[in-house]
């Protein structure tokens, strides 16, 4: 039983203190060094775009730095909101300034998270865009990102008062799932692919995180077939539409007291509901919570007479499959046609 | 809590741990306080139905056992076994029976009074019942003792490693090892972890990682072509074999971590040579319980009827089957298909035995690989109605036949899939052909046993998927 009980330890010690230590040191998303979001934040400051071969990081993190650099400036535009409005660059507002504080599947308490962030910096806008996208209602969906800028999230509702240890990354410590991206970056590591470049252009072969705080994707994501483009959108799972059996009674009236929030502020409000691909929106409409949280939202901005670019539909903007990188993210030239048609051009 | 989930890894190494502590005699009371609280943490509400299906069980096997006439004594069985059964069809099975009606006679005009019912299922409610169904059929029977103490009768019903998805264990081989309740010893405590650790290979990184592709595919069956369909349809029996086999070995692992010895439930089902040694390979707990309580008195019943009377015993035990894996005409068409299948293989058995015997075909390897590719096409294209609607289903079915194109290929979970599929068949292929050679986790050598372990868990980290995942006959 002894020897038992040593091979079973040691396999523990071994394995458990192996992960970790790859874990650690790989660190694929870097959350355990913010050299990394550092050395992205100092490019962006100098006035440079950011490539990047790695998409991992701590986006809020970075979100939050990103704020704090442009302490006390004024902005024409606010956007904050999920993946969906990252890549809404200055180049869709006809030559307005552009703080773009979106985040990967954003949740209520980010975006509060980062109207505190700002309030704090006095970073003053006029117009502030909302991504309202119906994962926001999904309960089930229990990403807790967040609370890597918990620190902000304290005066609405009484959210993030928890400021206890985050657990989150020393779980991942021990995670088979980091464990499996630590393995990954391992070979980029290698090949020495885990670098980053200052440049001038955004478009690049790697990821770009922009000046203004927007994205652009990697050559390798977008730059691909229409087929496999479809392909992503009727097949790929999004962790975010999960489950989504109902939109949420909790998460709606959280949202209504963040839109309150804006109201009561000097910007004027938007609402971005940027459409689906044409296969993913069948696919979100056959989601009870989603289809939901689309009629929520399209009824909610009527009755609170908010403006509303674009719609879930792709049908209704006339975007085609073409328009899409996969299903729910539409490409930065159609973006950048919808927000100007529709906020300057006035075509609707 | 699941058996992937992080809380089942404290929890279980806890369990074994005082279960070898506490004096022997309670460690039946502390086996089902831990079951228990175990189904707790699914569904704390659903415990009073688990203790009232134990009531009535252990009730009605007291009072069969005080009956000394044999009558009453099939009576009172026959009243438990409505009672036991009706949760299972109030939960399961009420909304489908209350919605056929009503499609019926809304052809004459009559609509629906009757609201749908909209609770959750109980976890494990289909494996329970059926273990307490079996139980109260064994003592009228008197093939097993009647079990004076409730608290067995409770852990025989609710023990953790099999009330959620089997196997479906029988009283007279639990009771007797719940009596005696041993320390766990070394050879069975090792035994047990291999049998999980090989449990966890294959639910995480072979069923998990085909779920991905099988999932995306079937749920999206209008955007994918007849080839893609075809693709799926075969990957999806592998999924359901590695999930239910792989939780199976998890269950049978854990429990004999403790010393006690749960019958297996799979036995490499896919090397089987015709549809009725699949069905003595695949989920063998249910299959044996439906041989044993429906089948062969059934047959016994329609005995004057010959072939036939086997054959309307076969289609009425898949027609069961059907049933228990779910309120839906698809699971009916399912099993019927499985009777049909069964029931023609019963038909031309005789003159297949002939032309095996005459030409010596079962020596020679290439009939061998045939007839195991036929029967696993045969049962992949019966598991469509498993995985979809009955509509959906016949839609895939046309789609096969009719639509062509490109397979869609999902790179990195195709390539994932295959390299821990390759390394389970490689298993099961030495297990049913070489058993005894190339032994890695049997191996008399410490270092390549450690190896072993050391591989298998490596694999399981790095192939293995690790997002929420229930195993598929969870809700049965």
């Amino acid at each position: 039983m002894k020897r038992i009980l040593f091979c079973i330890g040691s396999l523990i010690v071994l394995v458990f203190g192996g992960m970790a230590t790859i874990n650690y040191l790989v660190d694929p998303g870097h959350i355990y060094s913010t050299d990394y979001i550092d050395q992205i934040i100092e490019g962006v400051r100098n006035g440079y775009n950011v490539e990047r071969s790695s998409k991992n990081m701590d986006e809020r993190l970075y979100k939050a730095k990103l704020a704090e650099i442009h302490n006390g400036e004024h902005f024409d535009f606010l956007a904050i909101g999920s993946s969906r409005v990252m890549t809404v660059s200055k180049d869709a507002l006809n030559g307005s300034s552009l703080l773009n504080l979106g985040v990967s599947s954003c949740k209520l308490e980010d975006m509060i998270s980062y109207l505190q962030i700002c309030k704090c910096n006095n970073i003053c806008f006029k117009n502030i865009i909302v991504s309202a996208d119906p994962p926001l209602f999904n309960e089930s969906y229990g990403d807790s990102r967040w609370k890597s800028i918990y620190n902000y999230c304290d005066e609405l509702n009484g959210i993030g008062k928890d400021r206890g240890i985050d657990w989150e990354k020393i779980k991942q410590l021990v995670s088979p799932s980091y464990f499996q991206a630590s393995f990954a970056d391992i070979c980029d590591m290698v090949i020495g692919k885990n670098k980053i470049n200052y440049v001038t252009s955004y478009i690049n072969d790697g990821f770009a995180n922009r000046t203004d705080g927007s994205i652009y994707y990697d050559k390798k994501y977008r730059d691909v077939s229409q087929d496999v483009i479809d392909d992503r959108a009727a097949n790929k799972t999004y962790a975010s539409y999960n489950n989504f059996d109902s939109c949420s009674r909790e998460r709606i009236e959280l949202f209504e007291k963040l839109i309150a929030e804006i109201k009561n502020s000097d910007a004027k409000l938007f609402f971005l509901t940027l459409p689906y691909h044409p296969f993913f929106y069948k696919r979100v409409l056959n989601m009870q919570g989603a289809y939901e949280s689309i009629e929520y939202i399209n009824n909610f901005s009527k009755e609170n007479d908010i403006c509303v670019i674009g719609s879930f539909n792709p049908d209704d903007v006339g975007f085609t499959k073409a328009d899409f990188y996969d299903g729910g993210h539409v490409k930065k030239e159609s973006i950048d046609s919808l927000i100007l048609n529709s906020l300057f051009y006035g075509v609707k | 809590m699941t058996f992937t989930s992080f809380e089942f890894l404290l929890f279980f190494p806890l369990v074994v741990l005082l279960y070898n502590i506490i004096p022997q005699k309670l460690r039946m009371w502390y086996l089902l306080v831990v079951s228990y609280v175990f189904y707790a943490f699914m569904q704390p509400v659903y415990l009073v139905l688990l203790s009232a299906v134990t009531g009535i069980t252990y009730g009605f096997t007291r009072w069969m056992g005080a009956t000394e006439d044999d009558d009453k004594k099939h009576k009172i069985m026959v009243w438990g076994i409505i009672l036991v059964l009706l949760p299972l069809f109030f939960f399961k099975y009420f909304n489908f029976v209350n919605e056929s009606i009503f499609s019926l006679l809304s052809l004459v005009g009559v609509q629906s009074t009757v609201p749908a019912i909209k609770w959750m299922l109980p976890v494990g409610i289909s494996f329970y019942t059926f273990m307490a169904i079996g139980y109260l059929i064994d003592v009228n029977n008197e093939e097993v003792e009647v079990e004076k103490n409730i608290g067995s009768v409770g852990l025989f019903l609710s023990f953790f490693p099999y009330i959620l998805s089997g196997p479906i264990e029988r009283a007279g081989n639990m009771f007797p090892q719940l009596k005696k309740m041993p320390t766990s010893q070394p050879t069975d405590f090792t035994a047990g972890l291999k049998l999980m650790l090989w449990g966890y290979f294959m639910k995480l990184c072979v069923a998990d990682r085909l779920g991905i592709y099988v999932d995306a595919v079937f749920k999206n069956i209008i955007q994918h072509n007849g080839n893609t369909l075809a693709f799926a349809t075969l990957l999806y029996p592998i999924q359901v074999y590695a999930d239910l086999g792989g939780y199976s070995l998890i269950a049978i692992g854990a429990a004999r971590c403790m010393g006690i010895k749960i019958i297996p439930n799979f036995n490499r089902p896919f090397f089987a040579t015709s549809m009725s040694e699949l069905w003595r390979r695949w989920h063998m707990s249910l299959i044996n319980w439906l041989t044993d309580y429906i089948y062969t008195p059934l047959s016994f019943v329609l005995r004057k009827w010959k072939v036939w009377g086997i054959v309307c015993a076969l289609m009425l035990t898949f027609l069961i089957s059907g049933i228990w894996h779910g309120a839906a005409f698809k699971y009916i068409l399912w099993g019927l298909l499985q009777g049909f299948y069964l029931s023609a293989e019963a038909l031309f058995q005789k003159r297949r035995l002939d032309v095996e015997n005459k030409f010596e075909l079962k020596k020679r390897w290439w009939y061998v690989f045939l007839s195991c590719l036929v029967v696993f096409v045969l049962f992949a294209f019966s598991q469509i109605f498993g995985k979809c609607s009955a509509r959906s289903g016949l839609a895939v079915v046309e789609k096969i036949f009719t639509n062509r194109g490109l397979v869609f290929i999902d790179k990195t979970t195709i390539v994932y899939s295959v390299i821990a599929l390759i390394v389970m068949f490689v298993k099961d292929f030495r297990d049913e052909f070489f058993p005894g050679k190339m032994r890695f986790f049997e191996s008399k050598y410490f270092a390549v046993r450690y190896v072993s372990y050391l591989t298998i868990i490596l694999l399981i980290l790095l192939f293995g998927n690790f997002q929420e995942s229930q195993f598929i006959y969870f809700q049965f």
